[in-house]
């Protein structure tokens, strides 16, 4: 099927991770999905005196000391440990040892908005307060951005693996993910840790809130009614690797990359423009080999906002015709987890596809005339998935799809 | 409906300027901010928030649509308790 791409060239996901509001660890993951749980509940990791409304998914009972062995927790921010957990959790699930690791070429890839701004927070409330003399060092030596990839080089020890974390913010992950993709498919790299990460923080809540896209009750991607996002945190890392290499260690094969695209709209600092994101769209599909009505799904980026929606449907809808999709939002399930939202939207896509079901867009009421679609709503229903594309759209315009589809032993 | 004081008439006028990028010189009461400057919606978010910091006074979020020039914020203003 996939014609002219030897096996050292085709790029398979083998592990997965995942650091999430409504599961960590794949069963938990799956289960959620499968019935359309909700990470939604009352922010508590600030003080939300004065906001007229602050519902967000935070993760409760996540225990660093569970997944870090190596590094010091308190070396790490938030977003750094759920990097680093979500990156043990694939690696295990990839079946692969850390000397295994260690005998191989990695690159490591992590996509971020926030990075540590959790930590640049509590810094930014310290100084206010008290005055640059109370900053406390430890924190001062963690917020750099370029940590959360370095971080899981130091967990497992890969003093060789090339380490990139990507800014590109609600897109990164996708962009992490072609990034270990194209190194892969080049030959540059034998394994590919590539994902995305973030943690809840005051200023991105603010920033959301200050610019009216913040809900006051939940997320309704495609609904009438919807109001806008809530902010979310966690993590996916996938592990990435050819399908020769796969073969030949007898690794399970969850999913294939078949390809991706990216697009700058250089339009609107915030406002998406659907040409765009439709051009991206036609990108990662002839990068794919795909055409538009072979695709069985598409996981949209769907915030949830008046902007979004609308915008992101235009754009399907000109790129595929007659031949729609189901379009699902796993932002109404996970809120938006930023940084990690399109890695945890990829795993998202991959398990769909490897246990045959689409993962609901739950909170709907109604959906809106100006973004019809079949967005498959509240209840996940059962599909034989071989093809799914999933959307990644970020402030700045910044643009990224991929292009997922089933591995099939029979017909490779 | 009150009206307000010339002082502050100036200071709203300064704080749009500054914030809404246009000339003292070319700004009226009555033109709209959107479609007669072609003013950003993120600027308008910014300008209102400096509104609120001056005037210690607080803007809902179903009031924001209704700022479209500057009479619209003078009559805000005017009628808006301060904090």
């Amino acid at each position: 099927m996939r014609a002219g791409r030897s096996d050292a060239s085709r790029v398979v996901i083998t592990g997965l991770g995942i650091v999430s509001s409504i599961g960590i660890g794949i069963p938990d993951f799956v289960d959620s999905l499968r019935s359309g749980r909700s990470g939604a509940k009352p922010i508590t990791s600030f003080d939300t005196t004065g906001y007229d409304y602050s519902i967000g998914c935070e993760i409760t009972g996540f225990e660093p000391g569970q997944w870090i062995k190596n590094v010091p927790t308190e070396e790490l921010g938030r977003t750094s440990q759920f990097s680093i957990a979500a990156a043990r959790m694939a690696i295990e699930d990839a079946g692969l040892s850390t000397d295994d690791l260690r005998s191989l070429s990695c690159q490591i890839s992590i996509g971020t908005t926030d990075g540590e701004s959790k930590d640049l927070d509590h810094l930014t409330e310290t100084q206010v307060l008290s005055g640059w003399e109370a900053l406390d060092p430890v924190i001062c030596s963690r917020i750099y951005a370029n940590l959360l990839s370095v971080a899981i080089a130091r967990e497992f020890g890969l003093s060789h693996a090339e380490t990139t974390t990507i800014a590109t913010a609600c897109s990164a992950g996708n962009y992490s993910i072609g990034n270990g993709f194209d190194a892969i498919r080049v030959g540059d790299t034998d394994i590919a840790l590539c994902g995305g990460a973030d943690a809840v923080c005051r200023k991105t809540f603010t920033a959301f809130y200050r610019l009216g896209t913040i809900a006051p009750d939940c997320c309704r991607p495609f609904d009438r009614d919807r109001q806008g996002i809530l902010t979310g945190e966690g993590a996916g890392v996938l592990v990435l690797e050819s399908l020769e290499s796969a073969l030949t260690r007898g690794a399970t094969i969850h999913a294939e990359v078949l390809g991706y695209g990216l697009t700058c709209d250089a339009y609107h600092p915030v406002a998406p423009e659907a040409a765009s994101v439709a051009r991206c769209m036609d990108i990662a599909l002839r990068d794919a080999n795909v055409k538009p009505h072979e695709v069985d799904l598409i996981s949209a980026h769907g915030t949830g906002t008046k902007a979004n929606d609308v915008t992101e449907v235009r754009a399907i809808r000109e790129v595929f015709g007659d031949t729609v999709p189901r379009t699902i939002s796993l932002k109404s399930m996970l809120g938006h987890t930023m940084g990690a939202a399109s890695a945890l939207s990829a795993i998202g896509c991959s398990l769909a596809i490897t246990h045959g079901f689409i993962p609901p867009t739950i909170n709907h009421r109604e959906t809106d005339p100006e973004c019809t679609i079949d967005c498959v709503p509240n209840t996940s229903v059962e599909a034989d998935l071989r093809i799914v594309q999933n959307n990644g759209l970020a402030f700045g315009g910044n643009n990224a799809v991929v292009i997922l589809g089933r591995y099939d032993e029979e017909h490779a | 409906m009150s009206i307000l004081a010339i002082d502050r008439v100036q200071r709203v006028n300064e704080l749009a300027c500054t914030h809404l990028e246009l000339d003292p010189g070319e700004i009226t009461d009555t033109a709209l901010f959107i479609e007669d400057y072609g003013v950003d919606s993120l600027s308008i978010i910014d300008f209102t928030a400096a509104i609120e910091k001056e005037f210690s006074i607080a803007i809902s979020r179903e009031a924001l649509p209704e700022l479209v020039n500057l009479a619209a914020v003078y009559e805000l203003l005017a009628n808006s308790p301060v904090l």
